[in-house]
């Protein structure tokens, strides 16, 4: 994976560390901002709320961090996915593919709801929590290290 | 700036199988209402607080595309 991001880098190489593991294995920082886009669904509950803190303790006071992921009312999680899956044939994927992957993702990702993801924000020591982006199946927020 | 990206679930063989890496940057762009754009948001919401050299942290390197 870090050799894709290495030849999609190209000559940005030299401005980027790429380092392979968990939160744990990134330098302590202080980092003047932090992004995790399409990642965070991947993470159970209390290991992504404690890799939010982890990200929290690497960042400077007031520096911004940015997220975006599944999130959705997982009541509606059905109709949802199935948006998310029309938006992917409508971009070329097999509608079939695109359908039996979200039957995937909801059978193997541990998709919380956008209010479980704010208060996770918010526990983990961010402020001015606020969404920035929803498309489909996706939200995304900014928080502001407190 | 500092990516890394590691997962040690079932999830880890699509992450180190070399024609599904190879795919998967065509897959965000498709599946990902505005993902450019996304990309261009977070750009700008960092930039709001940080400084012009910027130590960034990137949890999840994906492509390469953050």
């Amino acid at each position: 994976m870090l050799d894709l991001a290495r030849v999609t880098l190209g000559s940005l190489a030299p401005r980027i560390a790429l380092l392979q593991g968990y939160i744990d294995d990134a330098p302590s920082g202080p980092f003047d901002g932090a992004a995790c886009l399409l990642t965070l669904h991947f993470l159970a509950e209390e290991e992504r709320r404690r890799t939010l803190r982890a990200v929290r303790q690497r960042l400077r006071p007031a520096a911004r961090f940015v997220m975006a992921h599944y999130s959705f009312p997982l009541d509606e999680a059905g109709r949802w996915l199935a948006r998310s899956a029309a938006f992917a044939a409508s971009s070329g994927l097999d509608p079939a593919q695109a359908s039996a992957s979200a039957a995937v993702i909801m059978e193997r990702l541990p998709i919380l709801s956008p209010a479980q993801d704010e208060a996770l924000l918010c526990a983990a020591g961010f402020s001015d929590v606020e969404l920035f982006y929803a498309g489909f199946a996706f939200r995304g927020w900014v928080g502001t290290a407190s | 700036m500092v990516s890394y990206m590691s997962r040690d679930t079932s999830l880890s063989k699509a992450f180190s199988d070399p024609a599904a890496v190879a795919r998967y940057a065509e897959g965000p762009p498709r599946k990902v209402p505005g993902f450019a754009d996304l990309q261009r948001m977070a750009m700008l919401l960092l930039s709001e607080r940080a400084p012009g050299a910027a130590d960034i942290l990137v949890l999840g390197a994906g492509g390469g595309s953050s």
